[in-house]
């Protein structure tokens, strides 16, 4: 039996959805409330002491962080396999696996609390003002104290734009030679791992930063036109299923991005 | 046939080398000056734009990152196998070789550094120090190694180091507390990814500081050190004044990083 811990908007958790959807793989849903602090209870974090999600549960064996469970999910179930059968292709596919976990995560985690996240709580402040008091990370609550009060002129969500950029152009240059996934003949861990940072910028208005990359547009379209999509992705988020919630912010977002960024990215 | 690009001292190298030379794989050595700037020059930008080593080339395909190398290794050369055959132990070790990728590698360089690298300085020519800042990826690691270089063993930033070193010990100490190996009851690449961090820390004499809570750790590295892959890859380095260096300074700071450790846990 495969039990996954997740929460609906957590990019980590829709890759693992992504992966258990295109593997037709049965789960039993634990859907975490982040935002009553569910994570911190003792039990979840004896599963997961870090208090993230997604943790899967597979017959009772524990496996963590979602690069891990994606692996770990086609080394139990191979069929249909997503990764390439060429040695050199799948070595390829996990440096994009990594990317994720390098960088863009953070980034994109910036962007989001500037952005989407932030536009939601603007209306009524006083309950995100209370929850940014008590959380115990210092560091992390001034953070988002500022990046809440400053949107993307915030200089860390200025960063995280500008990584994004830069992935942007290194998926364009790999996807320009007409291909339709990352690597190889099929969808993969590559593909699988970035859909939902490229899908959060889409949701979060920030689809033109690839008005001059087609070949990420067609890519993102392939992606949300699997039936897997809709089960892993807008099942759970209805409101961010299709259409860009964050729509309005590009004529703030554009001059940032014109300033190419030179000053945040070496 | 297999090239590899790398310099003695990076951990990111010594993973990869004690991998071919565990498996017993040939592979021809190309040395990599990161203080001469070799991996800048544009032959090597041509196998690795990001100018970081190790590169692995085999067959015209040119690979960078440790981790993602090592898996490549296994996938292509799977005997003798050095990853555990069950997913779940597959999982297990995947959760290990991501510490140095995610923060662990960085912490573990900045406290050599202060304790050691740094002092390298008063023998160096003029300009060391913009050289140093130089091979840094990103303004923000420039940033911090500024500050190392300026404070030493007083950077605040160690605090923080020594913290992640002692959670990572102690994770070690605990898994092996239920088994003979990182994951499981066979050496695999988990042990591999965190052999170059461990012996260094013993060099530098710092791991003494978790002798008593972490007995498991000692007996671990002794395992490791009769390891095929050992001797080949550690011999040169052992006998190597930056080596010789590290030893000396690391007893300096030994009190200092002790008590670092015990206020902080």
């Amino acid at each position: 039996m495969l039990e996954l811990y997740h929460a609906p908007g957590s990019v980590c958790a829709q890759k693992v959805r992504l992966a258990l959807a295109l593997k037709a793989l049965p789960w039993v849903d634990h859907n975490m409330n982040l935002d009553s602090s569910e994570q911190y209870s003792p039990a979840y974090l004896r599963l997961n002491p870090k208090a993230v999600v997604p943790t899967l549960v597979h017959d009772g064996r524990v496996v963590r962080e979602s690069t891990v469970i994606c692996e770990y999910l086609d080394d139990a179930f191979p069929e249909p396999s997503l990764k390439p059968s060429d040695l050199v292709a799948r070595a390829e596919m996990r440096r994009w696996a990594k990317i994720p976990d390098d960088e863009i995560h953070a980034a994109c985690g910036f962007i989001s609390q500037a952005g989407l996240l932030r536009q939601g709580r603007l209306a009524n402040p006083q309950p995100y003002y209370d929850r940014i008091a008590k959380d115990p990370n210092r560091k992390r609550a001034d953070r988002n104290r500022r990046m809440f009060e400053r949107g993307y002129g915030d200089p860390d969500a200025q960063w995280g734009l500008f990584v994004h950029v830069k992935l942007l152009k290194e998926m364009q240059a790999t996807l320009a030679d007409g291909r339709p996934w990352l690597v190889g003949d099929a969808i993969s861990l590559a593909d699988i791992g970035l859909a939902p940072y490229i899908n959060r910028l889409y949701v979060s208005g920030l689809a033109p930063m690839w008005a001059d990359k087609p070949a990420i547009d067609g890519w993102l379209k392939r992606i949300k036109a699997l039936p897997a999509y809709a089960e892993a992705f807008t099942k759970y988020t209805p409101r961010y299923g299709n259409e860009p919630v964050g729509a309005g912010v590009w004529p703030e977002v554009e001059p940032i991005l014109e300033s190419g960024g030179s000053d945040v990215l070496t | 046939m297999i090239d590899f690009y790398h310099s003695p001292g990076s951990s990111c190298c010594v993973k990869v080398r004690f991998l071919l030379n565990e498996k017993g794989i040939a592979h021809r050595e190309h040395l990599i000056d990161l203080r001469r700037g070799d991996q800048l020059t544009p032959e090597f930008r041509a196998l690795n734009p990001k100018a970081e080593v190790p590169v692995l080339v085999h067959d015209g395909f040119a690979l960078p990152e440790s981790t993602v190398i090592m898996e490549y290794i296994e996938d292509k050369f799977p005997e003798p196998a050095l990853r555990p055959a069950l997913p779940e132990g597959r999982a297990r070790m995947r959760l290990w070789t991501k510490w140095p990728d995610e923060g662990g590698h960085i912490a573990y360089s900045s406290l050599a550094f202060v304790v050691s690298h740094r002092h390298q300085a008063h023998d160096a020519t003029p300009g060391w120090v913009e050289a140093q800042l130089a091979e840094k990826p990103d303004a923000t690691r420039q940033e911090r190694q500024k500050h190392a270089i300026d404070l030493g063993l007083d950077d605040p930033a160690l605090a923080t180091t020594m913290r992640k070193m002692d959670k990572m010990i102690r994770d070690m100490q605990a898994s092996l507390a239920v088994r003979e190996w990182l994951a499981g009851d066979t050496f695999s690449l988990a042990d591999i990814a965190l052999i170059p961090y461990i012996v260094r820390l013993d060099v530098m004499t710092l791991l003494e500081i978790w002798r008593a809570d972490c007995p498991r750790v000692f007996e671990w590295l002794a395992a490791v050190r009769q390891r095929r892959g050992y001797a080949p890859t550690y011999d040169v380095l052992d006998r190597s004044r930056t080596h010789q260096l590290m030893r000396e300074n690391g007893t300096a700071a030994f009190a200092r990083l002790k008590s670092l450790v015990e206020t902080g846990a």
